[in-house]
């Protein structure tokens, strides 16, 4: 952590103070993390409403392929998009683990499909570098960026690019 | 209460209950006016000092009428009251005191300054919504004083909205409103003192006055939202009007004063005059007592809230800024609250019904705990309950909604209505009240318009003079049925006829049953009127009041006979949340198919089914052919039964869209919510929405017309539309 603000304060010097920014280190995220096959990908936590077991997905008929269906949530008819369609990967049945993750941005919501939820980070932001060129830019608009954490590669998915595909 | 610190508003609650007899308690009035009026402002002292007069000549004894003095004076005092409030609030940026200045003429009246800075958005939406609710109360209270001049609680209605809204107004520094509704208070209280009667040209300056009151509540509620404020056109005009009678000063004899209709310009007819006449007749010999009543008070002990709750909120309504009306037995509910609360209530059933499904609760090794678990159970249904009356507001507004409509119509049509309104109790769920107001201005207006005939058209046709305008409201088996009967021209068979022709609908000579040719009317673009006027006639018409009812999942009948009238009914459900629906399986799959859409269920005989060029399959029915669509193909659903002689099928549909839908079996009936697929799903094709069903799944609630429209699109290509029969 210590090493990751040094680094901060580095980059702000070097971009010269272009926003008046009060610490470096209030310039992290939380960010839900969770598996889609063996990749890993973030969510932050403030557009994330709740993560919720799967339970019962019931398919609509004639809907476009990303989406899983709909799931009851507490009276409230949640979509779900399957983030294994998004991102090209091929589909599976939901095991045990697989959750669904409320997602919200303005007045729209959703629910991702996850393989599995793995825990909750924080994030510097200036960690998140735009998302790679080897990604096929179909896939690539769905992300705002990866980073690099500890050697893991966390890919971050744009929240409101989803809910838009949707919509 | 002392008798040396009598307030003014003790004063008014003490003028109630007085007896006109009771000198002793008089005198006390008298001298407590006299302590008020020398700690207060002149404008103040001379309406105590009229008050003082007045009781003295009653003290004499010698006026013939002391209840009607008693409530002249009541006048005074309330006057007595404003002008204090006016005091008062001097400060900030307009007072209503300054009456004696003609109208502010204001150089740039069309366009003031925005909201008053110190204006909070809160308190000024709150101050819009019950503006609303003053504005529909007077106004209905508006009509009943025209037909019934002598109304005194109409009047106090009427009265009671203007001063609230003027309290408030001045409160919140809105100084347009508070202008007009100090004039109009002003002006209705010459009305209220009997010395002119709420009628011909007075009320319609009473209704301007209401509508302009409505205008410029909207512009406030625009200004809300940023917009600037535009006073409406008409506003200057319509404060001279109000303030004329007033330039002679409200406070001389008023008996002088009785030729001031004159001033008032209005439109010249005095339609209404002579037809609310008869009627008044009638009522005086019924009310005769009430008439008696001072207007200004109520005499003794009569406990009707109206006048007392003056006495109690003329003080306190302008500085709560009319956050609680004393005597309100209803709460003001944000809707989406409530709507969130009828979910919870909904989801509270499913979860208890999950309790009580339950292995252990079911085992029977714990009687206390079963014994429970039905207890809660009780509770949880009659929460649902209540919860769904909470949904059901009566149709009164909208009915006295289309009750001025009406009025205004007919002056403009210069045709003479009795307007009658039946069953405004009737209740309907909050979300279909606003939806179903557009359908039935339109069928009134139509009826207007179209049907009821000229005064000397229906003499001459022997019919009274005034038509009469039914609207009836109740409920039937489930529905709300609204019926708008006119007794006018009636539909002309041959005039539809003329013009289906002309708009090639049928071909001349034609055979066709009268209800096929009524139903031509709700064609687009069909039009039997030859004129067009502002109020229909316009092509756009009654087809999109079908659609507007079939969109509520209702459905409108039109009755007619030459001659004698129309009667339109519309007929909905109660409410648009619930949806009564069969369950049917299919694969794996579960769908909600709502029940006014099945028109009968069988399994087939194999010998009743057949194929035409080899795909398209038919069924038989009691005679007829008709075509089968299979439910898991179109929705492609494995594991499903292929064979329609163990499946079941549904016939859905009418006229020649009728078809059979192939599923599994039927599971049960059910009440469902009906709630809208997840956000971004949009619109799918066969499926109408989702609910959620008792073991907390979503399901699907079918809408057949999708349902056959996707089954022709995938038929048609392959064989070439030979599967409608």
């Amino acid at each position: 952590m210590t090493e990751d603000t040094a680094e901060a304060v580095e980059d702000m010097d070097s971009y010269e103070n272009l926003f008046d920014r009060i610490s470096p280190t209030e310039n992290t995220s939380q960010f839900v993390v969770f598996r889609l096959t063996r990749e890993w990908y973030g969510v932050e936590i403030t557009k994330v409403k709740e993560v919720v077991k799967v339970d019962r997905i019931t398919s609509l008929p004639s809907s476009p392929e990303h989406i899983a269906g709909i799931v009851n949530l507490r009276g409230y008819i949640l979509s779900v998009t399957n983030l294994r369609t998004v991102f090209g990967l091929p589909y599976e049945e939901p095991t045990e683990k697989a959750r669904i993750i409320a997602v919200e941005s303005g007045v729209l919501e959703t629910g991702l499909l996850v393989d599995e939820v793995v825990e909750s980070i924080e994030i510097p932001l200036n960690k998140i570098e735009a998302a790679l060129l080897t990604i096929p830019p179909e896939r690539a608009k769905y992300l705002e960026g990866q980073c690099n954490l500890d050697g893991r590669l966390i890919a971050v998915v744009n929240v409101e690019k989803i809910l838009e595909k949707r919509a | 209460m002392t008798d040396e610190k009598l307030t003014l508003d003790d004063i008014a609650a003490l003028l109630l209950q007085i007896e006109p007899t009771n000198l002793a308690e008089l005198a006390n009035i008298r001298r407590g006016l006299k302590a008020i009026a020398e700690s207060s402002s002149i404008s103040v002292q001379r309406s105590i000092a009229e008050a003082i007069t007045r009781i003295d000549q009653m003290e004499g004894g010698k006026d013939p009428d002391p209840a009607g003095l008693l409530c002249r004076i009541g006048a005074f005092i309330e006057e007595a009251m404003n002008a204090t409030e006016e005091s008062a609030l001097e400060a900030p940026p307009f007072s209503p005191t300054e009456q004696d200045s003609p109208v502010r003429s204001n150089p740039e009246a069309g366009c003031s300054n925005a909201l008053p800075l110190e204006a909070d958005s809160a308190l000024l939406s709150e101050f819009i919504t019950e503006n609303r609710d003053l504005i529909a109360g007077a106004e209905t209270a508006l009509l009943k004083l025209e037909a019934d001049p002598e109304n005194a609680e109409a009047l106090h209605t009427v009265f009671r909205a203007f001063h609230t809204i003027k309290g408030t107004s001045v409160f919140l520094g809105l100084d347009h409103i508070s202008t007009l509704a100090h004039r109009a208070e002003s002006f209705l209280s010459r009305i209220r003192d009997k010395e002119i009667r709420c009628v011909g040209g007075y009320a319609d300056l009473a209704f301007r006055s209401v509508d302009m009151l409505k205008d410029l509540t909207q512009t406030v509620h625009d200004a809300l939202s940023g917009k600037p404020i535009i006073v409406p056109g008409g506003f200057d005009d319509l404060m001279v009007l109000l303030t004329e009678p007033e330039a002679a000063g409200i406070s001389e004899d008023v008996c002088e004063r009785g030729d001031g209709a004159a001033e008032v310009p209005s439109l010249p007819d005095d339609l209404l005059a002579t037809q609310a006449n008869p009627r008044r007749e009638g009522r005086k010999t019924a009310v005769t007592d009430q008439t008696d009543q001072p207007a200004g008070g109520v005499p003794e002990g009569t406990k009707t809230p109206s006048p007392t709750e003056i006495g109690q909120t003329l003080q306190k309504q302008p500085r709560t800024a009319g956050s609680e009306t004393a005597a309100e037995s209803s709460v003001r509910v944000r809707t989406d609250r409530l709507d969130r609360l009828i979910e919870m209530v909904g989801e509270l059933v499913i979860g208890h019904s999950m309790v009580v499904q339950d292995n252990t609760v079911n085992s029977g090794n714990y009687p206390d705990l079963q014994q429970k678990v039905s207890h809660t159970g009780k509770i949880v249904r009659q929460m649902q309950d209540l919860c769904m009356a909470i949904r059901m507001v009566p149709l009164k507004a909208t009915i006295h909604k289309i009750a001025r409509l009406v009025r205004d119509l007919a002056r403009r049509q210069k045709i003479m209505i009795n307007f009658i309104a039946v069953g405004e109790d009737t209740e309907i769920d909050r979300n279909m009240v606003d939806l179903i107001n557009d359908p039935l201005v339109h069928l009134v207006r139509n009826a207007v318009d179209h049907g009821i005939e000229s005064p000397e058209d229906r003499e001459k046709k022997g019919k009274p003079r005034a038509g009469t305008l039914l609207l009836k409201a109740y409920h039937s088996g489930g529905n709300v049925v609204v019926e708008v009967s006119d007794d006018g021209k009636g539909l002309d068979r041959n005039k539809i006829i003329q013009k289906a022709i002309a708009k090639g609908l049928i071909q001349p000579g034609q055979n066709m049953s009268d209800s096929e040719i009524i139903n031509f009317i709700f064609e687009p673009g069909f039009s039997t009127a030859d004129k067009v006027t502002d109020l229909s006639g316009r092509g756009v018409g009654l087809d999109v009041v079908r659609k507007a009812v079939e969109t509520l999942r209702g459905r409108v009948d039109v009755s007619s006979e030459v001659g004698q009238g129309c009667t339109f009914s519309v007929r909905l459900p109660l409410t648009m949340a619930i949806t009564d629906g069969m369950l049917v399986k299919v694969g794996n799959q579960r769908y909600i198919l709502p029940t006014v859409n099945i028109d009968m269920s069988f399994r087939p005989d194999p010998e009743a089914l057949s194929t035409v060029a080899g795909r398209a399959e038919t069924v038989i029915f009691k005679g007829k052919l008709m075509p089968i669509f299979r439910l898991h193909r179109l929705f492609d659903i494995k594991e499903a039964v292929e064979d329609p002689t163990s499946g079941l099928l549904i016939i859905i549909g009418e006229g020649n869209q009728r078809c059979a839908l192939l599923v599994d079996e039927l599971v049960g009936q059910q009440q469902v919510v009906a709630k809208s697929l997840g956000d971004g799903i949009g619109n799918v094709q066969g499926i109408s929405g989702g609910a959620i069903l008792g073991d907390g799944r979503v399901g699907l609630i079918l809408d057949p017309q999708g349902i056959a429209a996707l089954a022709r699109q995938t038929l048609e290509p392959r064989t070439a539309g030979k599967a409608t029969c």
